[in-house]
């Protein structure tokens, strides 16, 4: 919209700076002409008197003195015939055997009008001829040609020209920059607007500038500011709503937790009654711990995107301590965790090691509890340009493409409602954490059957 | 063994769930809801359960001022899940850190070590320690997994003797930067990651070097 803008105001300017320009140009250079012409007209009436005289009293000798001094003075040339064509004078160069001269003094004989002078240019070079009959209109007794040089005058346009052409030039570079200064002043509010109505989409607060730009556009700008904090202040309550209700539910369910773990094999005669009741207890648990995560995570986006963290950590090392620390729940679940390969150099992303191990977590408890008896998990990293891409496989049974989906949904569990185990929130947390840290989570279905979930992250330069 | 337990929990429901259990285990316990009785009643006990968000108090402050006197084992049991209060109460002393909810069979596992632990500081651990199936022989620089040589670089024996001669403490990375390199940049920082997975690898038994997240590590299972 800025370069549209931009390019009507420019291309008005320039047009508005031609249409003063140009016609001056003109008239400038038709003044100069004019000026030489009367000045040459001049000379030669009065060369045609001086003709006049010599004719009348037959001594052509003061005008031939007269000529040669003008020609000496101003470097022109000076022709005057007598009516049998013959040269009365010859002077500056110029003869009357010259076939301009001739041609000029034949038809002033026939008493043509002699040729105008072209409007001058700063390039015009050619000399301009005048020519006078002498005598009266019906008795021409000889005729009177000059030969101007247009040096002097084409010099004069163009000096003319150049201050003309720098004026314009200069009007023209101050309409630009007025345009450039009208352009932004529209248009950068809309931007600022644009980048505050992104960030309330993202979840950020919005700072759109209020004292810049036309006054609907700034009115606008209070409007989405005030969105913005309206819309953060609500997310924020839902936030600190999840976290002070799973806060305040740890001590209740540590209680709950120590009581019905004191029952154990004091239950007598309904021992499953007690196994799920301590099963609902565990799932209660982690709903809670699920959830408190979750606000934690939502949380620390909110701050990471006020320009809050720059942490890091060695991919490499976090996965291979994972991996080690999930190797017995492997076998016990029946699978085998294969450990990734080793590394000498660290691969250094922009995620803290904490959350880096917690999305690890959700990425390896989900493998190890859904892939099945007899699957193999393997993990691995594949670094790029700017990125590490983190990759946790399984040959399992995998998920549809619409349970590839929806698995980051909260609350969504593999198998439906009423599966037996996990809260619907590992996925959920998990990606979270990963879009605040600037990443991708993706779930692939695995060739030849399985899952495959890739975690990109960006990498960061090791500070030596 | 019986344990004189000093609870320092002000949810009288917690508290009320934690001092049957443990009694039902044979543990005396003392029961206190403020900051201020804890350290007038530590004293007589063999292990202090603290938690942090204490009404006169704050926990981390409490768990502080017993450190200045006592040597008493002190296990924070908090509702504060977050990494922070945990590393802070590692450092200021804590032997071992829950959160809640915790189950029963957990934290008397974590209790009797803790105990164990105070009881062994008092006795210098030998030339070679064994952890489960890993012998690790000081003196020697060697360590064998199942009876056989591992084949440890030096930094990595280095990085083990480190933990062995704390097992089942945890260990801050500061410390064991300090103690295998002598200072603790930040290249030292990824270097010890790097050989750290070398030395999981080598020995091959999962879970058994522990990391505990923002702090350190840890030889032992919990």
């Amino acid at each position: 919209m800025r370069t549209r803008l931009l390019v009507v105001l420019v291309a008005l300017a320039l047009a508005v700076v031609a249409a003063f320009a140009v016609p001056l140009l003109v008239s400038t250079a038709e003044q100069r002409t004019q000026q030489l012409v009367i000045s040459r007209t001049a000379d030669v009436d009065r060369f045609v008197v001086l003709a006049q005289q010599a004719a009348d009293t037959r001594d052509p000798a003061a005008l031939a003195a007269d000529a040669a001094r003008y020609a000496e003075l101003y470097g022109e040339g000076v022709v005057i015939v007598d009516q049998r064509r013959s040269p009365l004078v010859q002077a500056g160069g110029l003869t009357a055997a010259d076939p301009a001269v001739h041609a000029l003094v034949e038809a002033t004989m026939r008493n043509e009008p002699a040729p105008q002078v072209g409007r001058l240019g700063p390039w015009s070079a050619g000399p301009a001829y005048f020519a006078r009959p002498v005598g009266t209109g019906t008795r021409v007794s000889g005729v009177v040609v000059l030969r101007a040089s247009v040096t002097a005058a084409a010099a004069d346009v163009a000096t003319r020209w150049g201050t003309i052409g720098a004026g314009a030039l200069l009007v023209a570079v101050v309409f630009v920059l007025l345009a450039v200064v009208l352009a932004r002043w529209m248009v950068r509010p809309l931007h600022e607007l644009e980048t505050g109505v992104l960030a309330v989409a993202a979840g950020h607060r919005a700072h759109v500038p209020e004292r810049t730009g036309p006054r609907e556009l700034r009115v606008l700008a209070g409007e989405v500011n005030r969105m913005s904090e309206a819309v953060l202040e609500a997310a924020d309550q839902q936030h600190r709503l999840v976290a002070d209700a799973s806060h305040q539910l740890r001590n209740p369910m540590a209680a709950l937790r120590l009581r019905v773990d004191s029952l154990a094999g004091r239950v007598e005669g309904d021992e499953a009654t007690y196994r799920a009741t301590v099963a609902e207890v565990e799932r209660l648990e982690k709903l809670l711990d699920g959830l408190l995560a979750l606000a934690l995570a939502e949380s620390t986006a909110t701050r990471v995107a006020a320009g809050g963290a720059d942490e890091s950590c060695d991919l490499a090392s976090v996965l291979a301590e994972r991996v080690d620390a999930w190797r017995p729940a492997a076998e016990d679940a029946g699978s085998t965790l294969v450990p990734p390969p080793g590394h000498d150099e660290p691969v250094t992303v922009g995620c803290p090691e904490g959350e880096l191990a917690q999305i690890l977590d959700v990425l390896l408890d989900n493998a190890v509890h859904y892939a099945g008896r007899g699957a193999k998990i393997t993990t691995d990293w594949e670094s790029g340009v700017s990125t590490a891409t983190l990759v946790v496989r399984d040959d399992g049974p995998g998920l549809s493409t619409e349970d590839r989906a929806r698995a980051t949904e909260r609350f969504w569990r593999a198998g439906g409602e009423g599966a037996p185990r996990g809260t619907g929130l590992g996925l959920a947390i998990a990606q979270q954490q990963v879009r605040t840290r600037g990443g991708v989570l993706e779930l692939r279905q695995a060739l030849p059957r399985g899952l495959e979930v890739r975690v990109t992250l960006p990498l960061r330069e090791v500070p030596r | 063994m019986a344990v004189r337990v000093l609870l320092v929990e002000d949810d009288a429901g917690v508290a009320g769930a934690l001092a049957e259990s443990l009694h039902a285990r044979g543990h005396p316990v003392t029961s206190v809801g403020r900051g201020a009785d804890a350290l007038h009643r530590h004293r007589d006990a063999d292990l202090v359960l603290l938690d942090l968000g204490l009404p006169d108090i704050d926990g981390l402050d409490v768990l502080r001022k017993i450190r200045a006197v006592s040597p008493v084992p002190v296990i924070v049991l908090t509702a504060r899940g977050d990494e922070r209060s945990i590393v802070r109460g590692l450092r200021l002393g804590a032997d071992d850190y829950l959160t809640k909810p915790v189950r029963l069979a957990e934290l008397l596992a974590r209790m009797d070590a803790v105990v164990r632990r105070a009881v062994a500081r008092e006795a210098p651990a030998g030339d070679v320690v064994r952890v489960e199936d890993v012998e690790i022989d000081l003196g020697a620089r060697r360590v064998l997994v199942a009876g056989h040589d591992i084949g440890l670089t030096t930094k990595e024996f280095e990085i083990l003797a480190v933990l062995a001669a704390r097992p089942g403490t945890a260990v801050s990375r500061q410390q064991l930067m300090d103690e295998v390199w002598g200072d603790a940049y930040l290249a030292v920082s990824r270097s010890l990651d790097v050989h750290l997975t070398g030395l999981r690898a080598k020995l091959d038994r999962p879970g058994l070097l522990a990391t505990i997240r923002g702090f350190g590590y840890r030889l032992g299972r919990d």
